[in-house]
């Protein structure tokens, strides 16, 4: 997630600077509004500097260890550069702002020895990280409903609407959808693999062929639909539906590689 | 507890239409923005869309063609880098649009609306080598019928002014 946003903020440099010659951040009145929305506020003036040193911060927590520091100066971050782009900013910037609000309590350091507050924090990491699964598997669960309950969607014709809208589909996502079967087979495929996501996740069986797919999902629509930033945002969340032990296998395999 | 409690309204507010108790209630509001995001592809949203079409008029010269940003943008196919930055350059050009009220203009906040897109519209899509006289903005709504495989078009509003006194003619 970390590092997506720091992907994200280089994309999105230019129309910021282009926004904020439009627009300026107006202060808020009270103290607490000024301190959270301070970079907001000197991104008015110096936005160059303060993407630098957003970049800058970025880095540094992507190489210290994560704790309650790093997620409140990560929240902070991604909070500013969303009000700051606000015209701009679609679903996946959502989705990133609420994960980041998870990630301040996905840490166990500093590590607290006192028994109940140590009980406490135990429980809020794990709080945090099924919130944060919950959330996105909501995210395809409502997005499968709406379409299965969508007579568009089932029939495939909402595959030939958005081929028709020429801002939605590249030029050779086009090509693909103009036939009705093949429409009908993309909406289908769609439909049951969101509804499939929110249900088979929570089983150890399918938890790795489902995310090979979303990957493969949503890279299909990244480029298809032109819809880089919620692609890869999604793909990002996936790290959240890995264990201790499926990382120790990744570093091993990754060792092993190297 | 909590959990079970927080699955079952996740449930609720998704498959129940918005009408159903709780949904205009603030914790209908917190899961719709926080807990619930989505859906996305919705029929409305990908049944129709916006597009604004400009045209300008040289001084002592003549109108030029109607061009459309986001027409343009959709159909090059440059780097990634370009084309996300090109995207919501789009994005930040219909923000401006669907924020002009035409109907309001005596208001001094809507004028400044089209100030800042007639500024936007000046300074980053006409040749800057341009001496503009008029400028002719068309935004149009266009939805696509399936069942009769056509485009539908309805103009939202089509405002022509002088840009650099940013009044509306």
């Amino acid at each position: 997630m970390l590092v997506f946003a720091l992907v994200k903020i280089l994309f999105i440099w230019n129309t910021s600077l282009t926004l904020v010659s439009y627009y300026e951040f107006a202060t808020p009145g009270s103290l607490i509004g000024k301190i959270i929305f301070l970079p907001s506020v000197l991104a008015n003036d110096h936005l160059n500097l303060i993407y630098i040193a957003f970049m800058a911060v970025l880095i540094i927590l992507v190489i210290l260890p994560w704790n309650y520091i790093s997620g409140i100066l990560f929240f902070w971050i991604i909070f500013n550069l969303y009000r700051l782009n606000i015209p701009v900013m679609n679903g996946s910037d959502n989705v990133q702002l609420v994960l980041a609000g998870c990630m301040v309590f996905m840490t166990v350091r500093p590590y607290i020895k006192h028994s109940i507050l140590s009980d406490l924090q135990a429980t809020s990491f794990n709080a945090a990280v099924i919130l944060a699964q919950l959330i996105v598997v909501c995210i395809y669960f409502i997005s499968g409903w709406d379409k299965l309950v969508t007579e568009s969607w089932r029939t495939g014709e909402a595959i030939a609407m958005i081929a028709q809208r020429e801002q939605q589909v590249g030029v050779w996502g086009s090509a693909i959808v103009e036939n009705a079967l093949v429409n009908g087979m993309l909406s289908w495929t769609t439909i049951i693999f969101e509804l499939a996501f929110a249900i088979l996740i929570w089983f150890r069986r399918f938890r790795f062929p489902l995310l090979i797919m979303g990957v493969m999902f949503h890279l299909i629509i990244a480029f298809t639909l032109t819809l880089y930033d919620f692609s890869f945002v999604m793909i990002a969340s996936y790290f959240i539906f890995l264990t201790d032990e499926d990382y120790t296998k990744m570093i091993r395999n990754l060792s092993v590689f190297a | 507890m909590l959990l079970v409690v927080h699955v079952l309204l996740c449930i609720y507010f998704t498959v129940t239409p918005r009408k159903y108790i709780l949904h205009a209630s603030s914790l209908g509001l917190l899961y719709h923005r926080v807990f619930l995001i989505g859906p996305f592809f919705t029929e409305d949203r990908i049944a129709s869309s916006t597009h604004l079409y400009m045209r300008y008029k040289v001084k002592g010269g003549s109108w030029s063609e109607f061009s459309c940003y986001t027409d343009r943008v959709h159909r090059e196919g440059r780097p990634i880098l370009l084309h996300y930055n090109d995207l919501r350059h789009d994005d930040l050009l219909r923000y401006f649009a669907k924020a002009y009220r035409p109907a309001k203009t005596t208001s001094e906040k809507l004028n400044a609306q089209l100030c800042l897109l007639n500024r936007y519209s000046i300074s980053e899509l006409i040749p800057k080598e341009r001496a503009i006289d008029s400028l002719n903005l068309l935004y149009v709504h266009n939805s696509f019928l399936q069942k009769h495989a056509i485009g539908k078009s309805d103009t939202i509003w089509n405002v022509t002014f002088n840009p650099d006194r940013c009044v509306v003619r």
